[in-house]
């Protein structure tokens, strides 16, 4: 449009030639019909009418949080590391073993892997045959170089998993197209366990190399497979295959037909990003949803007298915990272990499940998730609410006046769902029932807390812990082995609990290995570097007709079985 | 001064912003504590120095503050927006995604705002301290004092939970899959592609999350015209319009209209821009995946490239609907234009 053109268009639309009036009046009516046509619709069909198109008997819906940096990122493999997405996950890739009841954390079974493996007499020398019938998505028949070139290139992508690939065997080699043989710098009891762990599952490697994918030393520059994966495809072996990965709106995964063990009996799984939890709920009430993610504890309740819902729960091997520096320099007053003692004998246990959390948490006896081994050997000696004897060591650490600083990342969500800052209020009243004792809170923006954490400077903090695989020693090698994790960042350490360790990850045979963790569990309660306040119970509201889904410690669903009712 | 002039020196000022917003947004994004890599990193890896350094590499924090600046720019013009940490994609296909979804809800809200508002300012001054004027100003009073949340949640409540006259949140019914892709706004695009049942279903989606965010502009909307045109009404060119013998219609919409326009065209022009923060909110109660939620966890998590390019994309957005006020100021008044 050039000026002339210009001020001519001006001239008319100011000369109120240019029809405003039926501009607007159009708008209008457009804008009045599009809202009148839902409420119409919604009418005439009647009060159980569905807001949106029926879900089909075949395909189940879970409600979820997909928002971007959330729990969704990818499911490939070399570079997941979220919770919430593996019940996808474990649909549509596979691990050499598999844990079906998180309830029974120990027993495993081979899923890829044809039979446990074969250790050798030193226990460093570990034979695992694989399944000879295994077929890839692709058609791609899956052999010993297909693990190899999952593990390497986990390895070499070098993000957060890499070192499931990196720290328990120092090679990995194909002894024929369905063996490997993996050397240990270490015997590990945990092998198992590890090896049913999410990055460790088996991919496509034909697939991959042909869409971007290499397991060479520079995989961390070059592999752009994660790209591809993320497009909605798949390198498989899953009853399931991704098929849509839209973050915005739902992931999409389809039966996968020709899978080579059980078929499922569902042929379609759809995750909705809904963030909120009510709306989740929401969801489900309305029929827009089979399964919501999450559950305020609050509501629980009316969701079991809801006689359209069910709730799906079960043990989760998420545990909240207080972590105080065991060093002078940093602890202060902390680094006497009576007074972290003391603490642990103030805190209402009772108030902080049956209350705070609706019944929704367990207390363990202390930094692992029961009912681990080890766990319940231990439960008659985990803290209990006791004034009085919280009061005597409190006067024999010293006694009062004394303030502390309780620092906790302000917004934060602590496992189960709990509003941190409700946490952090409700165990400074209960800390401050000992005469002398002032609890400052300090709440920190949740980054910078978890920076000053990892760098081991602050004394008196609360956090969640998750272990990356289930077995004991996920929890007691981090939180008790000097020098690393959460060990760490407390400055703790004791050379009987590094030698326990030792013994317990060599230690083959489960009775013995119980004990032994029993053990260093025992060290750690009397040593008070951590004091465990709930273990949460996963809720997940569903409607009725969904069925055989259970909730699963690792794998968040359990859903290989499920179906739903007509 | 003629039209493109105006335009071309809008554009030049335009590119200055835009330089010192991202100058601006990266020293600040460096400068607030806390580190994005150890926030990705699981505690497990968290000490792990090799691991680190892969990630370092990759996002480019091993180079100096004024070196990762250039990088960043320097790819910007090739068209790289860069790698998103905390979702480890690529920032370009977030906003490609994302803008679009915003902007159609952006725009179906002002649509809301402007087609009551209007009327709603209009009838509350023609009817002064009548009844009208009362349910007018009660009306406004509401839509700008209800915060978003909660008017969000109670409208599900009652429109989709307990009515189910309306679908719940998000853009499209489950298992539908969005038309393909010409704009990314679903309802154009399915208008375009002819497919009514996705336009049907994505603009029952769109009634609740639009009247909810739009809610407030339409208050101050309905408002300011109010005001305005109450001003305006008392003024000589109306008494002169009228002693000529023009219709009460034309005096209200030609004359008196027209100038009380000005003031609430300015108010229209920093509410739309306002609208995107807004949609933050609306955005998670409706699943909405537009940008608003995509700056939050972004800023949560330090994540830079992320950051940055949201700030630029609501930056140019900004830019651009100042620009049209402009516009629309020179088209309503004359005596702006040759100022």
């Amino acid at each position: 449009m050039d000026d002339a053109k210009f001020s001519q268009y001006l001239s008319r639309f100011q000369n109120g030639r240019l029809d405003r009036r039926r501009l607007i009046g159009g708008a209008a009516a457009a804008v009045a019909a599009s809202a009148l046509a839902g409420p119409a619709r919604g009418v005439m069909a009647g009060p159980r009418a569905l807001p949106s198109r029926q879900i089909d008997a075949k395909t189940i819906v879970i409600a979820d949080d997909l928002r971007p940096g959330a729990q969704w990122i990818t499911l490939d493999p070399a570079w997941i590391y979220e919770i919430n997405a593996g019940l996808a996950f474990v649909l549509n890739y596979e691990s050499l073993y598999d844990l079906p009841d998180s309830t029974k954390p120990a027993e495993f079974t081979p899923l890829l892997a044809a039979d446990f493996p074969q250790v050798s007499e030193d226990g460093l020398e570990v034979t695992i045959p694989l399944r000879t019938d295994i077929k890839f998505h692709s058609g791609n028949a899956m052999t010993a170089d297909d693990v190899i070139f999952s593990w390497n290139r986990l390895k070499n992508i070098k993000y957060q998993p890499s070192f499931l690939a990196t720290d328990y065997w120092t090679s990995v080699d194909a002894v024929d197209d369905h063996t490997i043989k993996l050397t240990l710098p270490s015997p590990n009891a945990a092998l198992v366990s590890i090896l049913s762990a999410q990055p460790l599952a088996v991919t496509d490697s034909k697939l991959l190399k042909e869409n971007g994918g290499t397991d060479a030393e520079d995989a961390d520059k070059t592999d752009t497979a994660k790209d591809w994966v993320n497009k909605g495809n798949s390198a498989g072996t899953g009853p399931f295959k991704l098929t849509k990965w839209d973050l915005g709106n739902e992931v999409v995964l389809e039966r996968h037909e020709g899978y080579w063990g059980e078929p499922s009996k569902f042929d379609r799984l759809i995750v909705r990003n809904i963030p909120d939890a009510n709306s989740q709920l929401q969801a489900v009430q309305t029929g827009e949803a089979d399964i919501a993610y999450s559950l305020d504890p609050d509501v629980a309740a009316s969701v079991k007298e809801d006689p359209n819902l069910q709730l799906i729960s079960g043990p989760s091997l998420a545990i909240e915990y207080i972590a105080m520096h065991t060093q002078e320099a940093v602890g202060g007053p902390l680094s006497n272990k009576t007074l972290r003692q003391a603490l642990g004998y103030a805190i209402d246990y009772d108030g902080i499940i049956n209350g705070l959390m609706a019944g929704a948490a367990i207390q363990p006896a202390t930094i692992a998730a029961e009912p681990l081994p080890g766990t319940i050997e231990v439960q008659d000696k985990k803290y209990y609410t006791d004034i009085a004897k919280a009061q005597e060591l409190f006067d024999a650490a010293g006694g009062g006046p004394l303030e502390l600083t309780f620092s906790y990342g302000a917004g934060d969500i602590a496992s189960g769902g709990l509003d941190l800052e409700t946490l952090a209020t409700k165990l400074q009243a209960d800390l401050q029932q000992i005469q002398g004792l002032t609890i400052k809170l300090n709440p920190m923006d949740s980054a910078q807390r978890l920076e000053d954490y990892r760098a081991s400077k602050l004394a008196f903090t609360v956090g969640p812990w998750t272990p990356d695989f289930p077995d004991i020693d996920a929890y007691a090698g981090p939180f008790g082995r000097s020098g690393t994790a959460a060990a760490k960042r407390v400055g703790y350490s004791n050379p009987d609990v590094d030698k326990l360790l030792d013994e317990g990850l060599a230690e083959q045979d489960p009775d013995k290995r119980a004990k032994i963790y029993a053990e260093v569990l025992t060290h750690i309660i009397e040593d008070a570097p951590f004091l465990i306040l709930y273990q949460p119970v996963d809720q997940k509201p569903a409607a009725k007709a969904v069925q055989d889904v259970q909730t699963h410690s690792v794998y968040q669903l359990y859903l290989r079985n499920a179906y739903k009712s007509e | 001064m003629g039209f493109w002039a105006f335009i071309a020196r809008r554009i030049i000022l335009a590119f200055l912003v835009l330089m010192i917003v991202s100058i601006a947004t990266f020293t600040m994004a460096h400068a607030i504590p806390g580190d994005p890599i150890s926030l990705v990193l699981g505690d497990r890896q968290a000490d792990n120095p090799e691991v680190r350094a892969a990630l370092e590499r990759r996002w480019g924090f091993d180079k100096p503050l004024p070196m990762q600046y250039i990088y960043y720019v320097s790819n910007l013009l090739r068209g790289d927006w860069g790698e998103s940490i905390s979702s480890r994609s690529p920032v370009a296909d977030a906003l490609r995604e994302r803008v679009p979804a915003t902007a159609e809800l952006s725009f179906y809200a002002l649509l809301f705002a402007i087609v009551t508002g209007v009327p709603l300012g209009i009838i509350a001054a023609l009817n002064q301290d009548r009844w009208p004027d009362h349910l007018s100003r009660l009306i406004t009073l509401i839509g700008t004092s209800i915060p978003v949340f909660w008017l969000g949640l109670l409208m599900l409540y009652v429109f989709f939970y307990q009515l189910k006259w309306l679908p719940g949140p998000g853009r499209l019914d489950v298992g539908m899959d969005p038309p393909d892709r010409i704009t990314g706004m679903v309802t154009v695009d399915a208008f375009l592609h002819g497919d009514w049942d996705i336009l049907r279903a994505a603009l029952r989606r769109l009634v609740l999350p639009s009247i909810v965010l739009g809610s407030f502009s339409m208050g101050i909307i309905a408002r300011m015209l109010r005001s305005s045109l109450l001003a305006s009404l008392g003024d000589d060119y109306v008494r002169t319009a009228r002693a000529k013998g023009l219709s009460d219609h034309a005096v209200v919409i030609n004359h008196a209209l027209r100038n009380a326009l000005i003031p609430t065209v300015t108010i229209l022009g920093l509410t739309a821009a306002g609208l995107l923060a807004g949609a933050v909110l609306t955005e998670t109660i409706f699943s909405w995946p537009g940008i608003g939620s995509f700056a939050v966890a972004a800023a949560l998590k330090r994540d830079y490239p992320a950051l940055l390019g949201v700030t630029l994309i609501v930056a140019v957005i900004y830019i651009f609907v100042n620009l049209v006020v402009d516009v629309i100021y020179g088209l309503l008044d004359p005596r702006i234009r040759s100022v």
